[in-house]
């Protein structure tokens, strides 16, 4: 169904995402130009707090603090309810974090560890899974 | 735009090891998370003014121009730091369970690889997972989703991958994702929808456009810097 341009849509007729494991679908704004399409497949996405909340594995206040101080971009609604849009929520995390920073940190702090190191790690857990089960 | 999937297998040794080649790949997908925003960024805007315009409501916080405009600064001082012509369409796409697995894995693993490590580092780890994608797929519940590996755990990125219509699904994860010696195909059931898994080594055969041996792996924090720092030997942490 189509309706006017700039109108949030919910998915609800793709035949992927109608697939019965789905429990919640991000809104999408439906004059974003189809022959980007091709270049750039993502759609503009919004999410509640509550989405953007689960995403990052914050505290949905910890969304609405952000949205207040105005750190994320948002799309305060008529009835009162916040939109995120998803890619502004990612660029944002440049700001709201010092990233930058925590990777350098974690780069001296794991400076002599091999890709080897990390996966023996990851098997060893595996196996107290297997051993355990 | 060439979207891809990785497993724990290969994102976690990237994001913990400065050394490997899983890290070097990891700096393209940065590049193509900044080129993905650069572009989508301003469409977001567009998009959220006609919102506005046409249904009501008031867009605020931060500018989505001004995140554009700052992504394609990032992309730009990233993209001169690597080797001439390094693609920048392949894109690193997640979701939110995929996202949940990669910390409980990070979280049961992590303090194998150092005892040291602590809530505030898994926390870290997590939120630069979260910077490098380039798109999150629709939500899914783990639970209901279609047995596609023989792990349970191990199903979320499959189906991740399958609703990514990611080019690849990379996993070091023989046992339970890349069971078959070199592709291993899955299908999204009730569609035509297809995803490859293949090893990193494997993927890295049909990685001809860069050679990562010339990418410092370093780079990483060169996508995250704040704009106007200098990418000197010091904050490199050379």
């Amino acid at each position: 169904m189509r309706r006017a341009n700039g109108q949030i849509k919910k998915i609800t007729q793709n035949p992927i995402t109608e697939c019965k494991s789905r429990v919640s679908c991000y809104d999408v704004l439906e004059d974003y130009p189809r022959d980007r399409m091709s270049a750039v497949r993502s759609q503009p996405k919004l999410l509640s707090t509550k989405q953007a909340a689960e995403l990052l594995n914050v505290s949905k206040r910890t969304i609405l603090n952000w949205i207040e101080s105005g750190k994320i971009p948002y799309l305060k609604l008529p009835g009162g309810d916040y939109r995120v849009p998803l890619a502004g929520l990612l660029a944002s995390l440049s700001g709201t974090y010092q990233l930058d920073e925590e990777i350098r940190a974690l780069d001296e702090r794991y400076a002599a560890a091999s890709d080897a190191d990390v996966q023996r790690a990851l098997d060893s857990n595996e196996e107290v899974h297997r051993a355990r089960a | 735009m060439r979207p891809v999937v990785l497993d724990t297998s290969v994102l976690l040794p990237a994001l913990i090891s400065p050394r490997g080649y899983r890290r070097r790949f990891l700096i393209v997908l940065a590049l193509g998370a900044l080129a993905a925003r650069r572009d989508l960024l301003r469409h977001e805007a567009n998009a959220l003014r006609a919102q506005a315009a046409s249904a009501g409501g008031q867009p605020g916080g931060r500018p989505l121009e001004t995140l554009a405009e700052q992504a394609k600064a990032r992309y730009l001082r990233l993209r001169d730091a690597l080797p001439a012509g390094c693609p920048d369409d392949w894109q690193l796409v997640a979701s939110r369970p995929l996202l949940a697995e990669y910390e409980r894995k990070l979280r049961e693993a992590g303090p194998r690889l150092d005892p040291t490590m602590r809530e505030r580092d898994i926390d870290a780890i997590r939120r630069q997972i979260t910077a490098i994608c380039a798109d999150v797929t629709d939500d899914f519940e783990p639970g209901l989703i279609p047995p596609y590996t023989t792990d349970r755990n191990d199903d979320p990125v499959v189906h991740t991958a399958l609703l990514a219509d990611a080019t690849w699904l990379i996993a070091d994860d023989t046992k339970h994702i890349c069971t078959q010696p070199d592709l291993t195909e899955y299908q999204l059931p009730g569609t035509d929808r297809r995803v490859s898994a293949v090893t990193f080594s494997r993927f890295l055969d049909h990685l001809s456009e860069v050679d990562l041996d010339h990418v410092d792996p370093r780079l990483l924090q060169i996508a995250f810097q704040p704009l106007g720092a200098s990418c000197s030997r010091r904050t490199m942490g050379r």
